[in-house]
C-alpha cells in the first residue's frame, strides 16, 4: 500500500534532482519514463516545473531589469530602421517589373473589353449608366473596361457610364474602394465623391467616401493623385483647391464637424510630424494632407487579414457593421473613447467582440443583427488605476 | 487633456511593446539564463526576440498567445545558440549535461511559462514568505542563489535529508497555494491591448 506513496517521494527527488540539474544521467532516464508512463505524473511534473521557475521569477535573483531591457530594445529598433531602409528599396527595385507586367496583361485585356463595348455600345447606341453595389457584410472586386481593379468594401456603390473609357476614365464613388489604375496617358482616371475629385494616371490608391460619414480619406500606395475640390468654397482660399499626394501620404477631408479627424490618421512611422501631436482644428469643408504614413491599415479592409491600428471603438464600430452587416449599439457613449490595435482574419464578430471584451472593460449582447455594447462595471472598477480619462 | 491623448496614441505600438517588457522580460530572462547561464547573454537573446517581434508583429500569426510565443522564440533562440556554440567549440558531449529547463520535452497543454501571469509573481513571494522560517530560508537559497543541496546543507549545518524535504514541502504548500490556478486555461491575450 505504501508502495505507491514512497513511490512519489522518489520521483519528486528526482524532479527536485532534474530542476536543479544534479540529476544522473541513469536517474534522468528513469524519471523520463516515469513522466511518458502516465498522463497524470507528466501533468504533475510540469505543474512542478512550473512553480519551480516562477519562484525563480518571482525572487529575480539575477535582477533582470525590464526597464533597462526596454531601452535597449528602443535602441535596437533604432539601429534596424536605418538597415531596413536599404532592403525595402531594393525589394521595390525588384518588384517594379512584375507590376508593370501585370499592368501589361491588365492593360490588353482592357483593349479587349473596350473593343467588345464599343460594339455593344453601338447596338446600343445610347450612354447608360453602370451601377455596381456591394451590400453590407461583403466585398467586390470589378475589372473596369480600361482595366482598372478596383476592390469595393460593404456597403459601396461605384457607378460610371457606357462611355467610360470612349470619352473619359470617371468613376462616382459613395462608399470605400481601393483603386489600382490602369496606365492610360490621354485620359486621366477621375474618383468622384461628394466633393472631391481624385485624379491619377497610374496609381494605387484608397478612397473612403462613405455618405454617412463626415470625413472623406484618400490614400496614397503608390504614384501620385490629384485632389480637386468639386464645390465652389465660400471662403476661397486660393492655393488650397489642388492638392497632390505622393506615396505615403493620405489626405483627410473635413465634411461636416463633428469628426475626430486625428482619431485614426495618425499611423505615422517611426518619428512622427510634431505637428500632428497636437489636435489640428480643421474647418468643415477643409483638409489636410498627413505625411510619411503607414498605409496598410488603411487598405487591409480588402485583404483577409485586417489591420486595425490605434482605432477608436466608435470608428471600428462602423466599420464593423460594414464588414459584418450588424448594427452596433453603445450603452454608454464613453466607451467609443477606447482604442484598439490589432489584425484580424477570418473572425466571425462573435470573436472580434470577445477580444475588444477581454482587454477593455465592455460587455457584449448580440440579438440577432443587433450587437449591444455595456459597461463591465466589474472590471472597470478592478483596473481603475489604469484607465486614464 | 486630448493633447494627452493624442501623444498617447502616437506611441501607442510601442506602448503596446512597454507593457511585453514589463509582463514578460523577467520571465523570459529567466528562462533564457536556465539555458544559456549567463545573465547578459539571456537579456541579449530576449531583446533580440522582441525586436524580430516588433519587426515581423504584422506578418507572425499567433495560434496561441503571445507569451506562449515569446516563451517559444526564446528557448528556440538559446538552443540554436547552446547548438551553434558547441558546433563552435566541438564540445559535442556538453549537450549530455541535461538542463533543467530542456532535459525533458514539455507538453503542448503546459509549455513552459504556462501558468505565468505577472500577478501571480507577487502571490508567489508571499507565498514563500509564508513558508515557515527553516522552510523559507531553505528555498531561499536554493532559488535565489541556486545552491546545491549539499551547499545548502553545509552552510546551515543541517542534514542534506532536511535540505532535501524541506524544499520537497515548499513545493508542495507552493502546489496548493496555486491550486486554482493550476487547471486553468490562460486566455490567449492578442495583440489587442488596450490603450487608456
Amino acid at each position: 500500500m505504501d508502495a505507491s506513496n514512497n513511490d512519489l517521494e522518489l520521483y519528486a527527488d528526482l524532479i527536485i534532482q532534474h530542476l536543479s540539474e544534479t540529476i544522473s544521467g541513469e536517474d534522468l532516464v528513469i524519471l523520463k519514463n516515469w513522466i511518458n508512463s502516465d498522463k497524470k505524473h507528466k501533468d504533475h511534473f510540469e505543474q512542478t516545473r512550473e512553480i519551480w521557475l516562477l519562484s525563480k521569477v518571482a525572487v529575480n535573483s539575477n535582477n533582470f531589469d525590464q526597464h533597462q531591457g526596454y531601452k535597449r530594445f528602443l535602441d535596437k529598433i533604432k539601429n534596424s530602421n536605418i538597415q531596413k531602409f536599404s532592403i525595402k528599396t531594393k525589394w521595390i527595385i525588384l518588384t517594379i517589373p512584375r507590376v508593370a507586367a501585370l499592368f501589361l496583361l491588365a492593360f490588353g485585356l482592357g483593349i479587349l473589353f473596350n473593343y467588345l463595348l464599343m460594339k455593344s455600345n453601338r447596338i446600343a447606341n445610347a450612354i447608360a449608366q453602370q451601377e455596381i453595389i456591394v451590400p453590407l457584410g461583403s466585398k467586390s472586386t470589378v475589372k473596369l473596361p480600361d482595366g482598372t481593379i478596383v476592390t469595393l468594401n460593404a456597403g459601396s456603390r461605384l457607378t460610371y457610364n457606357t462611355n467610360y473609357d470612349v470619352t473619359n476614365r470617371e468613376v462616382n464613388l459613395e462608399g470605400e474602394g481601393y483603386f489600382s489604375v490602369a496606365k492610360h496617358k490621354k485620359k486621366t482616371f477621375v474618383v468622384k465623391t461628394g466633393y472631391l475629385d481624385i485624379k491619377a494616371i497610374g496609381t494605387e490608391f484608397n478612397v473612403k467616401a462613405y455618405p454617412n460619414e463626415k470625413t472623406i480619406q484618400t490614400t496614397l500606395v503608390e504614384g501620385s493623385v490629384k485632389i480637386e475640390k468639386s464645390f465652389k468654397s465660400s471662403s476661397e482660399k486660393s492655393k488650397e483647391n489642388t492638392i497632390i499626394l505622393t506615396p505615403k501620404q493620405k489626405y483627410t477631408f473635413l465634411i461636416a464637424t463633428g469628426a475626430d479627424v486625428l482619431s485614426n490618421t495618425d499611423t505615422n512611422i517611426g518619428k512622427a510630424d510634431p505637428k500632428l501631436q497636437k489636435p489640428l482644428k480643421l474647418e468643415p469643408k477643409t483638409g489636410l494632407v498627413f505625411k510619411n504614413i503607414d498605409p496598410i491599415p488603411d487598405i487591409s479592409w480588402k485583404e483577409r487579414r485586417w489591420i486595425i491600428s490605434r482605432e477608436q471603438l466608435g470608428q471600428l464600430a462602423i466599420k464593423l457593421e460594414r464588414r459584418y452587416d450588424v448594427k452596433i449599439n453603445f450603452q454608454d457613449e464613453k466607451l467609443k473613447q477606447f482604442k484598439f490595435t490589432g489584425t484580424l482574419q477570418d473572425e466571425s464578430i462573435e470573436q472580434v467582440l470577445k477580444v475588444i471584451s477581454i482587454s477593455s472593460p465592455i460587455v457584449f449582447e448580440i440579438k440577432g443583427k443587433q450587437v449591444i455594447l455595456y459597461n463591465n462595471d466589474d472590471f472597470a472598477q478592478k483596473y481603475k488605476g489604469l484607465y486614464k480619462h | 487633456m486630448i493633447k494627452n491623448e493624442i501623444d498617447k496614441k502616437h506611441y501607442k505600438d510601442i506602448n503596446a511593446f512597454n507593457e511585453l517588457f514589463e509582463n514578460y522580460y523577467i520571465l523570459l530572462c529567466t528562462i533564457a539564463h536556465y539555458y544559456l547561464k549567463n545573465k547578459h547573454l539571456a537579456e541579449e537573446i530576449v531583446e533580440e526576440v522582441f525586436l524580430h517581434f516588433w519587426e515581423k508583429k504584422d506578418d507572425i500569426q499567433i495560434s496561441t498567445s503571445i507569451k506562449a510565443y515569446l516563451v517559444k522564440a526564446v528557448q528556440n533562440c538559446c538552443l540554436n545558440f547552446i547548438e551553434h556554440q558547441q558546433v563552435e567549440q566541438k564540445h559535442k558531449n556538453r549537450i549530455e549535461t541535461e538542463n533543467a529547463m530542456s532535459g525533458i520535452a514539455e507538453s503542448y497543454e503546459n509549455p513552459l511559462g504556462f501558468l505565468y501571469e505577472k500577478e501571480l509573481t507577487l502571490l508567489i513571494k508571499k507565498s514563500i514568505q509564508s513558508l515557515p522560517d527553516q522552510c523559507q530560508k531553505i528555498f531561499l537559497l536554493s532559488r535565489d542563489e541556486g545552491l546545491t543541496y549539499e551547499e545548502i546543507s553545509l552552510q546551515l549545518n543541517i542534514s542534506i535529508n532536511t535540505t532535501k524535504t524541506q524544499i520537497k514541502i515548499a513545493l508542495a504548500k507552493l502546489r496548493t497555494l496555486l491550486k486554482d490556478y493550476l487547471p486553468t486555461i490562460i486566455v490567449a491575450i492578442t495583440l489587442s491591448i488596450l490603450n487608456n
